[in-house]
This record gives C-alpha cells, structure tokens and sequence, in this order.
C-alpha cells in the first residue's frame, strides 16, 4: 500500500487491458474479530493458492509480497463507514535455494522469518493470522451501540516485486492477486 | 524541439515600453501570441524528455528511480496520449480545412506529410534496429559456463550441510535411543550431558502435547536466558508420527542451522511418544560459504529470471521515448508546416485580394528569410499600386471636373456645338445646337450626319454642306449656310475645327454655329435705312429748285407767252410743282421709316386693341370672316398702342389684300400668353387662307419696297418689324401647310405686369 490511489488507478488500467482473471485467486475462508476491552483479535485464514508462473518467479529468487489489508470501521448507514484503525500487514515469501526452504517473514519487522519445506506450508502460513492484536487507543475508541465492521483484504503486492516485473505484472492477471475487500463484523466479548 | 521556442521572444518580452510604443502594433502582438503558442509543447517536450530520463535510468538503475517507476510509465503513457490527442486534433482542423479548401491548407497538409515522412521513416528504422541489437545483448550477457558453475557450487553446498545433516541425525538417534528409558526427572540433567557429550548447541524434548519436557541449551551454561527454538506445526506433527525430520534452516541473514526431530519411543506400550530436536548452528566459515553461495545463486537466477522483464522495459522505454521523439516531431511537423505557410498563405490571399482591387493590403513581414523578402516586396508593391491608383482616381476626378466644367460652358454657350469623332459619328452636343437645329440631339448620339438629315429633312442643306465641309483636309474653316424652314428661311454661320489625335491622325471635329438670321436681318435693316434717308435727304435738296424754277419759268414766261402757249405751260408747270409735292410726300415717309420714332409707353390690352382695330375692317363690305382665340388670361403690355395699332392695320391690310382672291376669305387671329421658365411673352398670329408668299419674296418679307401689289410703298410690314424689334419684341413670317400665310409677333411681358395681370384675373 505504498501508493494506494496509484496503485489502484494502475489497477483499472491494467483491467482494461487485461482479460478475466485466473480462476485461482486469493480468497477469505473464515475470519473472526473479537473486541476484548481494548484489543481487537483478529484471526483469519486466507485461501493464497500461487499459479505455476509466481511459483516460476519464486523458485527463481524473486520475493513475493502479500499484504493483507485489515481496516475497522463504523458501520454508518446514512453515509460513508468512518475508518477507525487500519493495518497494513506484510508477510514475505522467499525460497532460499541452498537448504531448499521457504522463509515467510514476520508480520512485524522485528519478527524473525520462518522457514518451511514446502510452498504450501509456507503458504499457508502466511495465510494465518492467529490473534492478531489491534489495540485501541483512547482517541479511536470503540462506541457501545454501534456496529463495526472488519474490513479484510490479501493481495499480492505488485509494487514490492522487482521494478522490471511490474508493468508485466500489471498487465498480467496471472499476478493480479486479490481478494478484494471482505466484510467481517467485529464481536463483544461478553463480560 | 527547443529550437520551435523562437529566439525573439525573449527580446520581446523584455522590451521597455518605449515613446515608440504605438509601434508595437496589434499585428506584432498577434505574431507574438501566435509564437507563444509553441511553448506548452516545449513545456511538454521537456517534462516528457525529463520523465523518460528517469524512466531509462530506473530501467538501468532501480535504486535510483526504482519506486518511480512504475508512476513514471503511466505518466509517460498518458503524455504520449495526449500528445496523439493533440496532433490528432490538430490533423483533424488540417483535413477540414483542406477539404474546406481553405488558402494555404492544401500547402500546409503537404508539408506535414513531408515532415512526418522525414521524421518517421528514420526514427523507426533506428527503433527497430535498437531493440533487435540490446535484445540480442541482453542474451549475450548470460553465459551457460556460469550457470553450471554457480550450480555445481549450490550443489555441493547442499551435499556438505547433508553430510553435516545425516551425521546430525545419527547423533540424534543415538541420543533418542538413550533418552529412552530417562525418566522425567531426571531429564535435563540427562539431556546437558547428551549435549555435552555430542558437543552441541540445544537439546530440546518435546511432549506428545509438544509442550517442552526440558531443554539444554549451550547458552544456558553461560548464563543467558533460554527459550527453546520450537519447531514449526509441520515438522512436529511429521516427528510426533514417528518420522525423522532434517533440515537445514537460514538463521538471519547469513545464519545456517540443522535441525533435527527424531521421536523417542518409548519401550513401554502406550507411553506418549516424545520428540527430540537437535539444533546445531553451522560453523561461522561453513555458513558463511554457504550463504556466498546462495546469494550468488539467487541473484544469478534472479537475473536469468528478469530477463525477460529486463527486454520487455527496455523495448517498453525504447518504444516511449521513440513514440514521443515521434509525436512530438510530428507535432512540430504541424507548427512548422503552419510557420513556414503562414507568410505564403498571406501572400496568396493577398495577392488574391489584390486581383479583387483591394490594394491596402500590408502583410505582417516574417523574420529574416527570403519569404520575408518577399512578402517586404509584395508590400512596397501593393503601396505603390495604392499610390498609383489613388493618383489614377484624382486624376478621374480633375478630368471629370474639367469635363463638367466644360459641359457647363457649352451648355450655356449662345452657339451650337457639335463633336464628330473620326468616324463621322456625333460624340456631344449642347443644348444651343439642339435648340438652333430643333432636333433631339440625344437620340443622335454616336450616329452619324445621315441620322439628323433623316431625322430632320430641313437640315438636310446643313448636313450636305458639312458633309462637303468635313471632307476637306483644311483644319479650319467657316461657311454660312442657309436653311429653309416654317419661320422663314435662317442662315447659320458654322465654323469647323479638326481635333488634334493620337498619332497624327484626325481626332474628329468640332462644329460651333451661330444663328446669325437676326444679324443679317439688322444689317440689311441697318442698310436700308441709311439708304432710305441718304436717299431722302439726296432727293430732297433738289425737290426745292425744281418747284421754285417751275413757278418762276410760269411767273416770267406767263405773260410773254401767247395764249396757246400760256396754257400749256401753265398745266406743265402745274403737273412739276404737284409731283414735286407728291415726291417731297413720298421722301418725307421714308425719312419718316428711317428716323426712330418716339415711343410712348402705355399699358395696353392686346386684345382689346385687336378688337378695335378688326372692328373698323368689319364694317366696310368686307368678305373677309374675322376668326378670334384670345386668350383670356393675357397680361397687361407696356407698350405704344399707336405703334402697335398701326402694327394691326398693317398686317390686317396685308391679309385683307392677300384674300383679294380667295374663294371663303378666314382671317384667324390669335393670342396666347406664354410662361418659360427663361422668358416670359405674348405671342400674337395672324394667319389668312390666301395664297401665302412667293417663295421669291421670302428672304425680304420685311425689306421695305418689297411688294407683290400694284399700289402701296412696300413699307408695310418693314415698319410692322420696326415696330415690334423697338418693342423688344421678334416676329416670323411663314406660310402654312395647308395654304395661306401666317405672321407670328412676340413681345416680351415684364415680369412684374404679368403677376399683376394674373392677380387680376383671379
């Protein structure tokens, strides 16, 4: 999400140019946010199946990107949802040729990367958000009778692959990933 | 594309307002704003050429622009866009204007064929080549050598860490064989000693439920908190089966560490089965190596990998910046298809407006070239025209003056005057020739002599005369020429001049006439008079001897004579002294004719005056019918009436005589008032149904002695003219058509005596 508006106006114009996209595409299987007090938990699982031409890219040394959108709204009905908190979390899938493993980075930066034998464990990992925690400060705090919504999204970052990739990959719907944006409603924990 | 900004504009721009500043006209101005026109699409130039420089260095460099890059694509594509927009637009207002066959559209479409044609041909042949050549480098650039050896360097990597890997497994096995009856108390002591004994970095068991049993780490022994590497959900699960798991994990960024899951068995039936791992760092210089490797490896792969991409964003930039220099030359192809045809369609229009007689034409002058010189001589060209025919049109102007003035001349010029050109043809006219001929002269014009002997058969002596007059080769002549007519028989006095021409040739002639009748007339007048008096006074002198001799030869001789004598003498003297009396009658009247009478001027009704004197003609036996047509509105003469009376009686016995013989004698008498706007007369005609004059008394009608009839002097109608010319009035006399004569008396009415009489008459 370096450049959101250009990333999306980019976007409508590689769709113009573009036919339909693959048939495999990233998807939400299930999604749940709690509302503990001041924290949010926020766990996931998203469906990230890779055509055989990212996983060429991959094997290839080229790092993948998938970011996962995750924005807390107001549920207004009369107009626009107020944004309460948004998140932007990154998980990169790299294939480290000498031992033959997958690294997945951390969501944070200063987690440490995690290597797996397979693409789909790795994968699936990156796919896996489990009690992520979003807390709330005073300023963004969460009303007692109004609804909120969790906005949840995963794409594949096109902007992070190497620059000479990109307009290919903009063209390509093979690397148009995207779930586009879900919509999961935000639970209170009873007391 | 720099060089489309013109170098003046600058020097415009700065120029101070000056005291000339009325010279900086609007057409400077608009030269100026059509130049300033160029500058967005250098503006544009410049971004694109700017953007494709960043384009082209992040394709080479992706630090430098790498994050620009793809913001730079889409700018330089929607640059291209517009430009193609814009040329679009402009090729469009091209097309239309050509087939509107606007000037210097057909001109202007050509050129920019031509220049896009210059412009395209090179720029796509150095394109093509280019993308060939650095596809065919980039290609080059990988070498297979290299790649197996990078390969084989990978594959021994690998091959050392599985031989490190399987010993790794062995001891772990070997430990997992002897941690097999350990109890749970006493395993970490168990598990440091393994450690110690195996020399390595951690030991770690794991429950069925994969919580820690215990774990041995060789950091421990030094004092640092511990939390033991868990494995991944994957690998637990496949050790927990009973399977062994090895693998070599990427620890940091050059970091290399095996781990090993082996499952402890127990012996007992139905204990849980625990897992051991094994971690062992590789040694620094192992890891290292190892790490060289395989960032060599994945870059090299990266790179084989990007080639692809690599050739398709350098023929993606090749490809922008060849489009732009495209559009954009052709872009300029326009303006400069349009700068270079500007002066030319101005001076087609120009000159197009210069056939159509519009000579202000003043073209703005472009800079410096020879279009410039042209366009300064089209200039000075069309200003001398102007001149010239600002000259041509005063010069119209004076001619037309001069020719106006003259018209005016001729046209109240007492004497006619007729232009022929050499042709014979009538060129002009005045309004005197029309009025002396009595012909429509307008009518005539550009006809020849012919037309007016046609069209007027009693000029035609006057047309023969001049015919025979302007044969002759003299260049001046005069000739009187008489002509008969109803008033009488008139003579005009015609002098001819040839035209100077072109080139020695005769320009035709002028004829100026004078009706010189009256003057002739007043001549002989004139002549006759003094004859009449010198006569007079000549046979007056002796008239006195003779009748004194006569009285005296009867007085002495009386009385000597013999009585027959005596008589005859006496009747003889009687007889010389009675006709001496009666000559000494005689010249007393023609004195009397030839000296002026005095006149007494009285108002006089005419028509009253014509009845009194008919009236004494009624009464005696007269067969004469008197017929009148007076008009009723004639105004009051200042005249004599003893004149004018004896003026009736003469003309009256003329006419009476005349009828002597005619069968049914009418006498008309008339009289009318006429009101010109030059004059003003009363017009007086007496006309008979006689004979009419002889044909040989006509030229001296009104010449004293001039009679058909046994008695009379002559003097009749000599005195009647004598009268009428002292009352400033004319007269003719004429016979009619219908037999008989006709006299004609016009005496002028004073303008005031008219408007009195018409006051009274209404």
């Amino acid at each position: 999400m370096r450049t959101p508006s250009f990333g999306r106006v980019v976007l409508g114009l590689a769709l113009l140019f573009a036919a339909h996209a693959d048939a495999a595409n990233f998807g939400v299987k299930n999604a749940t946010v709690v509302l503990d007090q001041r924290a949010l938990l926020i766990t996931a699982r998203f469906d990230l199946p890779i055509n055989a031409r990212i996983e060429e890219a991959l094997s290839n040394g080229i790092p993948i990107d998938v970011v996962i959108d995750a924005n807390i709204v107001k549920h207004r009905w009369w107009w626009r949802n107020r944004l309460v908190t948004d998140h932007t979390l990154r998980r990169r899938i790299q294939f480290h040729a000498l031992s033959r493993q997958y690294l997945v980075s951390g969501l944070q930066a200063h987690d440490p990367s995690e290597s797996f034998g397979s693409l789909s464990q790795a994968l699936a990992h990156a796919g896996t958000l489990d009690k992520f925690t979003v807390f709330l400060t005073a300023k963004k705090e969460i009303e007692a009778g109004a609804r909120y919504l969790l906005l949840l999204r995963a794409r594949l970052d096109i902007e992070a692959l190497p620059m000479l990739m990109r307009p290919l990959a903009y063209a390509t719907p093979s690397w148009r990933l995207n779930t586009g944006w879900t919509e999961w409603p935000v639970q209170r924990l009873q007391p | 594309m720099k060089r489309l900004r013109p170098p003046e504009m600058t020097e415009v721009r700065s120029a101070k307002p000056s005291v000339n500043a009325a010279s900086f006209t609007g057409q400077t101005q608009e030269r100026f704003f059509r130049r300033a026109r160029v500058s967005p699409l250098a503006v544009l130039a410049v971004l694109l050429a700017i953007s494709l420089g960043m384009m082209s260095a992040a394709t080479q460099n992706s630090a430098l622009f790498g994050d620009l890059y793809s913001p730079l694509l889409v700018l330089n594509i929607l640059g291209v866009v517009l430009l193609l927009t814009l040329i679009l637009l402009s090729v469009r207002k091209l097309v239309r204007q050509f087939r509107a066959r606007v000037m210097g559209s057909r001109l202007t479409l050509r050129l920019f064929g031509l220049f896009v044609l210059l412009s395209v041909v090179p720029v796509a042949v150095v394109y093509l080549f280019s993308v060939q050549a650095f596809n065919r480098g980039i290609d080059n650039w990988f070498d297979v050598r290299i790649e197996q050896a990078l390969e084989s360097a990978l594959a021994l990597g690998r091959t050392a860490l599985d031989t490190t890997k399987e010993d790794l497994t062995r001891k772990a096995r070997d430990m997992a064989a002897e941690l097999d009856d350990s109890s749970r108390r006493g395993m970490l002591p168990t598990l440091n000693a393994l450690r110690e004994q195996y020399g390595l970095f951690e030991l770690t068991l794991f429950g069925q439920d994969g919580k820690v049993i215990s774990s041995s780490t060789q950091g421990a022994v030094r004092g640092k908190s511990v939390v033991p590497d868990r494995p991944g959900e994957a690998i637990f699960t496949q050790a927990r089966r009973g399977e062994v798991y090895a693998g070599i994990e990427p620890l940091g960024e050059s970091g290399l560490q095996l781990r090993v899951l082996v499952p402890v068995v127990s012996r007992s039936v139905g204990a849980p089965v625990r897992v051991l791992q094994v971690i062992e760092p590789m040694p620094e210089r192992y890891a290292q190596l190892g790490q060289n490797v395989q960032v060599a490896f994945a870059e090299y792969a990266k790179i084989f990998y990007l080639r692809g991409p690599l050739k398709f964003g350098f023929t993606l930039t090749l490809s922008l910046v060849a489009l732009s220099t495209l559009l954009l030359a052709v872009w300029a192809a326009i303006f400069a298809a349009r700068r270079l045809v500007t002066p030319i369609r101005d001076l087609a229009e120009g000159t197009r407006a210069v056939a159509r007689g519009d000579y202000s034409q003043q073209l703005p002058v472009p800079v410096g070239d020879e279009l410039g010189i042209l366009v300064q001589s089209f200039n000075v060209m069309t200003r001398r025209i102007q001149r010239a025919q600002s000259e041509i049109t005063r010069g119209q102007r004076a001619a037309e003056i001069q020719r106006t003035y003259l018209e005016t001349v001729l046209t109240h010029l007492s004497s006619g005057v007729l232009s022929f050109d050499p042709r014979g043809h009538l060129r002009a006219h005045n309004a005197a020739a029309h009025q002396i001929l009595g012909a429509d002269l307008v009518s005539g014009e550009g006809k020849t002599l012919a037309w007016l002997a046609e069209a007027q058969p009693t000029l035609a002596p006057f047309v023969d005369a001049l015919r025979a007059l302007l044969r002759k080769a003299q260049t001046e002549w005069q000739a009187e020429i008489t002509l008969p007519g109803d008033a009488g028989r008139r003579v005009l006095m015609v002098r001819g001049t040839r035209l100077p021409g072109l080139h020695g040739r005769s320009g035709g002639h002028v004829i100026v006439f004078d009706d010189i009748t009256a003057l002739i007339q007043a001549q002989r007048d004139a002549a006759w008079g003094e004859v009449a008096r010198r006569l007079a006074h000549e046979i007056k002198n002796p008239l006195t001897p003779i009748q004194l001799s006569a009285e005296r030869i009867r007085h002495k001789c009386m009385d000597s004579l013999p009585e027959k004598e005596r008589a005859t003498l006496d009747r003889a003297t009687h007889t010389i002294v009675q006709q001496v009396e009666a000559m000494k009658a005689m010249v007393n009247a023609f004195s009397e004719y030839a000296r002026p009478a005095p006149m007494h001027i009285q108002a006089v009704n005419l028509n009253q005056l014509v009845q009194d004197v008919v009236e004494l003609y009624k009464g005696r036996a007269n067969p004469v019918r008197y017929q009148f047509d007076l008009d009723a509105a004639l105004p009051v003469l200042q005249a004599d009436p003893g004149q004018l009376r004896q003026v009736l009686h003469n003309l009256l016995l003329n006419a009476t005589d005349a009828l002597a013989s005619t069968d049914n004698p009418l006498l008309q008498i008339a009289t009318r008032y006429v009101d010109e706007p030059t004059s003003r007369y009363v017009e007086l005609q007496v006309r008979d149904n006689g004979p009419g004059f002889a044909p040989s008394v006509m030229d001296h009608l009104f010449e004293p002695y001039v009679t058909t009839k046994e008695k009379g002097t002559g003097l009749g109608l000599a005195i009647v003219k004598k009268v009428v010319e002292e009352h400033n009035g004319t007269l003719w006399a004429g016979n009619l058509r219908d037999g008989g004569a006709s006299f004609t008396i016009r005496l002028p009415a004073s303008e005031i005596l008219a408007a009195a009489a018409r006051g009274k008459n209404t």
